[in-house]
């Protein structure tokens, strides 16, 4: 699994302190998220996601994802 | 940096307790084995809050992530302390090992506590249970 979350973070000029106090975790935990070395609840995903203005799919991305692009459906009206 | 109620409960439970410990020694001196077990429980809690108060000052001293490997630790603890006293049976059992209870005890404390610490170091340096 990697994440954005170090992308969106910059742009909304946030440090790992400030979003870890936002989400009501450790610093570490941070840490560990953008490293993609830990894999966390919906619950703070979805609260990370929050804070950073963004969604849970655009901060994480599952190595399924990257491989397989083209199998992805789109559903038109 | 503000103490947390909870560090804060610590510290003057450790207080009352070292203070209780040395009035039972002073008091009671035939309970010299009551006022020592308070005096180092008190002195547990004095340094438990004060080096959390130090170390994580406002910040939540868990989370999910510190949960989450306490919780999967603790079973690989119980698992562990399952095994080493199903030796310790066997060795007895067989007259390869044969230990007083006290010693047989204090080995099965000192196994899971030192195995629980073990546990939840690699976890929390990886960064996950998984």
């Amino acid at each position: 699994m990697q994440t954005r979350i170090k992308e969106y973070r910059a742009r909304v000029a946030m440090t790992q302190d400030d979003l870890a106090k936002q989400v009501e975790v450790r610093r570490e935990t941070i840490v560990f998220l953008e490293q993609g070395k830990y894999n966390p609840s919906l619950k703070l995903a979805h609260a990370v996601a929050k804070a950073l203005n963004s969604s849970i799919d655009d901060l994480f991305i599952f190595d399924d994802d990257e491989s397989e692009p083209e199998s992805r459906v789109v559903l038109v009206d | 940096m503000t103490l947390r109620k909870r560090n804060l409960y610590r510290i003057i439970i450790g207080i009352l307790m070292i203070t209780s410990g040395f009035v039972t020694l002073v008091w009671a001196s035939r309970e010299a084995i009551i006022g020592t077990i308070l005096l180092v429980a008190g002195l547990a809690f004095l340094v438990t809050g004060f080096v959390r108060y130090k170390r994580y000052g406002n910040d939540p001293e868990s989370d999910e992530r510190s949960r989450k490997i306490g919780a999967y630790g603790l079973s690989y603890v119980w698992l562990t302390g399952l095994f080493f006293m199903f030796g310790l049976f066997w060795l007895d059992y067989l007259n390869i090992l044969r230990l007083g209870t006290q010693i047989a005890l204090a080995l099965s404390i000192v196994v899971l506590a030192a195995s629980a610490r073990l546990y939840q170091v690699y976890p929390f340096r990886k960064g996950d249970i998984e």
